[in-house]
């Protein structure tokens, strides 16, 4: 487990209030309670905000579609951090 | 041209395979754009519907491309409003013409196909301003726009798909299969449309001719005039159903002898448990398009300046998104109503789900979602609830209301 | 209902597959052709063949 998913998965804890959330690259949005199309915004903002990143709309969306897991968010994360 | 017809079909049929035979794609290009130019040209009707649409699809090319090499958000922010008022004012929404002169709104362009275009034409914008799009050729861009695919009716296409398929075209059902498949789809497809959307049809007109008529209703049982109601509510949003999701089966089977794979639009809608869901399985292009390009960004934008009050504007969010969504679909009153009833139909989803969550927390509302009898009692509810907002529909709405009184009072 | 019919669909010889779907692709088309000729007001046309 590296830095930016031990951040990222603290992210996820505040934002969905569950401190006993542990990422694993095959999670998917069924696995996390809360984590429909409201929670996913509120995790991108608040990932927006911790690492001073932006997400484009179109990658939003792409995040929801089937195949994408935590894995490729972490893969996002760490593009757009450089 | 109607996509229900001998002509589309057999011209579907005969091209298509004319498409299957051609080598290289510059060539299979070329041949599927002079199809989408002779499509749209039998829906222009006149010289003023030609110079609209070179002119939308001009400025909006323009506009895309100034937005790749300057990508400003005041230019992105004024290209919007002044699209969107265009849009407002050409297709002569009524709460506009209560509030601007007459003279903007007399103009004699047809409207067919200007509602998906907008919308891929927002789309392509705001994609370009956010990086997704790194180059916009004019051919690309002309033929995404004008695709027969999705002119007429959608299914709201994203440019980056249809790139994905028009750089490499070429035919992409392998095997005999798949090319069975792509053809039972589109009889399937006229079918539901012609002749069962047509069968509802005519009972649902059968009906309303009966029930709105004052001196035939009075002369009915009270129950008679229940049960013809009924048939009116039911019925008119299976016509719906069927002509639309028949449309897209057309355009779907047609589009994959085409080398274009479009999304799909339908998802068994009858099984929708509330109304959020519903517009994830009723016309999903539209449901994605509008949580992408509206309910993310004031959601967001809400979010980031309030961040304290985010929970309790998500509702607002999920009722504007879609109310947008209802009255998008037509300029008069009745799809005021109809938008007004989406709207709330969302908002009181989420908020449910929130008094749930509160209520039994998040193990709770997970038995609760797993729960047989609750969800047939869901898809009851929200089926009867989409068909209620199905009945403002349509645009007479002095209809609606009459149907309605002369159930219980005709000679009123 | 239908995940019972997807099992069966799958396991089914591609032969008896194909087979199958042609069967309805054909009737469907002749469904399908004979509402739009008559939507296209050629019943005559029908009348005349049948």
């Amino acid at each position: 487990m590296n830095a930016l998913t031990n951040e990222v998965q603290q992210v996820f804890c505040d934002v969905f209030g569950d401190d006993g959330i542990i990422l694993t690259e095959g999670m998917t949005a069924d696995d996390v309670p809360g984590w429909d199309s409201l929670g996913h915004l509120n995790l991108i903002i608040a990932l927006e905000k911790r690492f001073g990143i932006k997400f484009a709309t179109a990658e939003i969306s792409r995040l929801k579609e089937d195949g994408q897991n935590v894995g490729t968010l972490l893969e996002l994360i760490a593009r757009k951090r450089g | 041209m109607n996509v229900c017809s001998i002509e589309w079909v057999v011209c579907l049929l005969l091209l298509s395979a004319v498409f299957f035979l051609i080598p290289g794609v510059r060539e299979r290009q070329a041949f599927l754009c002079v199809c989408n130019v002779a499509f749209v040209a039998t829906m222009i009707p006149n010289f003023a519907g030609w110079c609209a649409l070179a002119g939308f699809l001009g400025i909006g090319f323009i506009a895309a491309r100034v937005l790749l090499s300057r990508p400003r958000k005041w230019i992105l922010v004024v290209y919007l409003v002044v699209l969107l008022a265009a849009f407002i004012i050409f297709k002569r929404y009524v709460f506009a013409k209560v509030l601007l002169p007459a003279a903007l709104f007399r103009t004699i362009v047809a409207t067919v196909g200007w509602s998906y275009m907008l919308f891929r034409q927002i789309q392509v914008v705001v994609d370009v301003y956010q990086g997704q799009i790194e180059r916009l050729p004019l051919w690309n861009y002309l033929n995404f726009q004008l695709n027969i695919f999705g002119f007429v009716a959608g299914p709201i296409q994203r440019y980056e798909e249809f790139r994905e398929h028009w750089k490499d075209l070429k035919p992409i059902l392998s095997d005999a299969e798949s090319v069975l498949r792509a053809y039972l789809r589109i009889f399937i497809g006229a079918i539901k449309m012609g002749l069962l959307g047509g069968f509802c049809f005519n009972s649902f007109t059968t009906c309303k001719n009966l029930l709105a008529d004052p001196d035939r209703a009075a002369q009915m049982t009270h129950l008679h005039r229940v049960l013809l109601f009924l048939v009116i509510f039911y019925t008119y949003p299976i016509y719906i159903y069927l002509n639309f999701s028949g449309y897209c089966d057309m355009i779907i089977g047609g589009a994959s002898l085409f080398g274009i794979r479009m999304p799909e639009n339908f998802d068994r809608p009858y099984l929708s448990r509330n109304m959020i869901e519903y517009w994830t399985r009723w016309h999903r292009t539209l449901g994605f398009w509008i949580r992408d390009y509206v309910f993310t960004p004031l959601y967001k934008a809400i979010a980031g300046h309030w961040p304290q009050k985010a929970a309790s504007l998500a509702f607002l969010c999920y009722f504007v998104a879609f109310f947008l969504a209802g009255v998008w679909h037509g300029s008069t009153w009745n799809f005021i109503i109809f938008g007004v009833l989406n709207g709330l139909g969302s908002s009181a989803t989420k908020l449910w789900e929130t008094f749930l969550v509160r209520k039994v927390g998040r193990p709770g509302l997970r038995s609760y979602l797993q729960n047989a009898s609750v969800r047939a009692a869901a898809i009851f509810i929200t089926v009867n609830y989409a068909c209620l907002t199905i009945y403002f529909f349509r645009p007479e709405l002095g209809l609606s209301y009459s149907m309605v009184k002369n159930i219980f009072a005709p000679h009123l | 209902m239908s995940k019972f019919l997807e099992k069966k669909w799958n396991r089914m010889p591609p032969r008896r597959r194909l087979f199958l779907l042609a069967a309805a692709t054909f009737a469907s088309a002749v469904v399908a052709f004979m509402m739009l000729l008559r939507n296209a007001g050629v019943r005559e046309v029908l009348y005349k063949a049948f």
